[in-house]
């Protein structure tokens, strides 16, 4: 017999992910409670895991970076709470406003769980590193950077994946659980990018000062950034040819999307749990 | 007997078959037809819209109108946040005068194109709808519009805040279009082949009404333009005049 507190019967309940659980969840009244639980798990596995990725640059870095990332995580949601809502209701899923809000902390708090069991592993990894400037020290950022960006698509893969089956469960859909990740999915990428942009430094580069945000923050986007950057290295031969590969690619990948949503449609979801009658 | 005086009846209801297809429940409104309560329906409920229109009340096309009127407003007026001064006010206004008239001069053609499609429907019911289209593409342009606004912060480039404005009106477009025609095929619509084509021509205008009101982003000496230019024309020159050398490297 369990002995958990609600709180750590709620955390068990989110890294275990099953979707009939989670969407019975869901269907509950929100409670105080059942936010402060999420809301609570993103800052404590973000801020722990963002005190590891700053903490090679300085201490003082590892401190801003474990209030930025919660921040980040919040700000997402902010901006895109109201056409993530509009989206659930038009795509199928099912869900209300407040419930696609308490689905997308839901998934970010699986997000922040697995980061957050990482916190101590980067930061003994850190401890154990040469510091700035010290030899080896390049080599060994190439390596933590790489680590990192791994970690992050990883526990990103595993939110996402658990979002689509609550969302599938909840809806009884296969193709809406589809859409309506996707339409998600890609907001949330979308802005969080520019957002990241704003809010850096995260990893902080050693070769720039230690600084909660980089001297005029609002100046350029990440689009233009990144566009900027591809636009220097391929030069200027090179660029009609590779905006074309771009697009045919991003076509590609949108055309296999919308194949597997058109195999999935009219499939019901089929829970591995079925709810006792 | 003059029988021209007597018009074929309106279909009253639409078959199960179809309203399932198009993913619509044909039910009475919940509750009284209250702001929130239509833009509800708009968003989760759309058959119930469908059963307004059939009753004929006015309250659902009018809720429907100052929900448009709203979103547009809001929205226009984030848009105009990217260049402040007059454009706070004028990029609103241009831009929701801007999709009346769309409107007004797409009508017309909306519904022969239907009936074309072979839909039997009055001239109130497809009003409705197309007003219901408007409504959602509105709506969902208002969800954008903290997007727009984060970004139009951030940037100078009216190039790339055009492209996503643009982005965000066809992916509005395209959820009011997937409303138009579920909704006519609801209705009683045959096919919905000749709907696609006027879907495309209003896409064009709203375009074009984009142009012809310039300027929506950026600013301008005159409130409207003195010269007349395409849209793809005018695109292209800004596409040209954004594509400047510049190479930002962020700072991680």
């Amino acid at each position: 017999m369990s002995h958990d507190s609600p709180h750590l019967a709620r955390l068990r309940l989110l890294a275990r992910g099953e979707p009939e659980a989670l969407a019975g969840w869901l269907r509950q009244t929100l409670t105080r409670e059942t936010l402060l639980t999420l809301i609570v798990t993103i800052i404590a596995g973000c801020a722990l895991y963002g005190f590891g990725l700053g903490l090679w640059r300085a201490p003082l870095q590892g401190v801003f970076v474990a209030v930025k990332m919660p921040l980040l995580i919040f700000l997402t949601l902010l901006v895109n709470g109201l056409i993530n809502g509009m989206l659930g209701l038009l795509l199928g899923s099912g869900m209300s406003f407040r419930q696609t809000v308490v689905a997308c902390l839901m998934s970010f708090a699986i997000f922040s769980l697995i980061v957050g069991s990482f916190s101590p592993l980067i930061i003994l990894w850190v401890l154990d590193s040469p510091p700035p400037g010290q030899p080896g020290g390049a080599e060994w950022y190439r390596i933590f950077l790489l680590g990192n960006t791994a970690i992050i698509a990883f526990a990103g893969i595993v939110a996402n994946h658990k979002l689509l089956g609550l969302i599938q469960a909840f809806s009884g859909d296969a193709a809406a659980g589809w859409r309506t990740l996707v339409a998600w999915l890609a907001g949330n990428l979308f802005v969080g990018a520019q957002l990241s942009y704003i809010l850096r430094p995260f990893f902080g580069n050693p070769e720039l000062p230690v600084q909660f945000l980089r001297p005029n923050p609002l100046e350029g986007n990440f689009y233009e950034a990144v566009w900027g950057m591809l636009r220097a290295s391929i030069g200027p031969d090179s660029q009609v040819p590779v905006t074309i590969l771009t697009i045919m690619l991003i076509a590609t990948a949108m055309a296999a999307i919308s194949n597997h949503m058109a195999k999935q449609a009219g499939k019901a979801f089929k829970p591995i749990h079925p709810p006792p009658p | 007997m003059n029988t021209e005086s007597t018009p074929p009846p309106v279909p009253a209801s639409s078959t199960p078959e179809a309203a399932k297809a198009a993913g619509m429940k044909i039910e009475p409104m919940q509750g009284p037809p209250t702001l929130p309560n239509v833009v509800e329906a708009l968003l989760k409920h759309p058959g119930r819209l469908l059963h307004a229109f059939q009753e004929g009340g006015k309250g659902v096309p009018v809720k429907l109108a100052l929900s448009a009127l709203i979103s547009l407003s809001v929205f226009g007026v984030l848009l105009g946040t990217f260049s402040g001064g007059t454009q706070l006010w004028a990029a609103p206004l241009k831009i929701t005068i801007g999709m009346l008239v769309a409107v007004l001069i797409c009508f017309p053609s909306l519904y022969i194109f239907s009936a074309l499609d072979g839909l039997n429907a009055r001239v109130h019911q497809i009003a409705s709808v197309l007003l219901g289209m408007v409504a959602l593409t509105a709506l969902l342009l208002l969800g954008f519009a903290p997007v727009i606004w984060v970004f139009s912060t951030s940037t100078d480039s009216l190039g790339f805040i055009g492209f996503l404005v643009l982005m965000f009106w066809i992916i509005g477009l395209f959820f009011g279009a997937r409303l138009l025609t579920g909704a006519a095929s609801v209705i009683g619509s045959e096919s919905s082949g000749y709907l696609k084509i006027w879907i495309a021509i209003f896409t064009i205008v709203t375009f074009q009404m984009s142009t012809s009101l310039r300027p929506l982003i950026g600013t301008s000496e005159t409130f409207l333009p003195t010269e007349k230019k395409f849209f793809l024309e005018h695109w292209m020159h800004h596409m040209d005049a954004d594509a400047t050398p510049a190479v930002r490297t962020p700072s991680r």
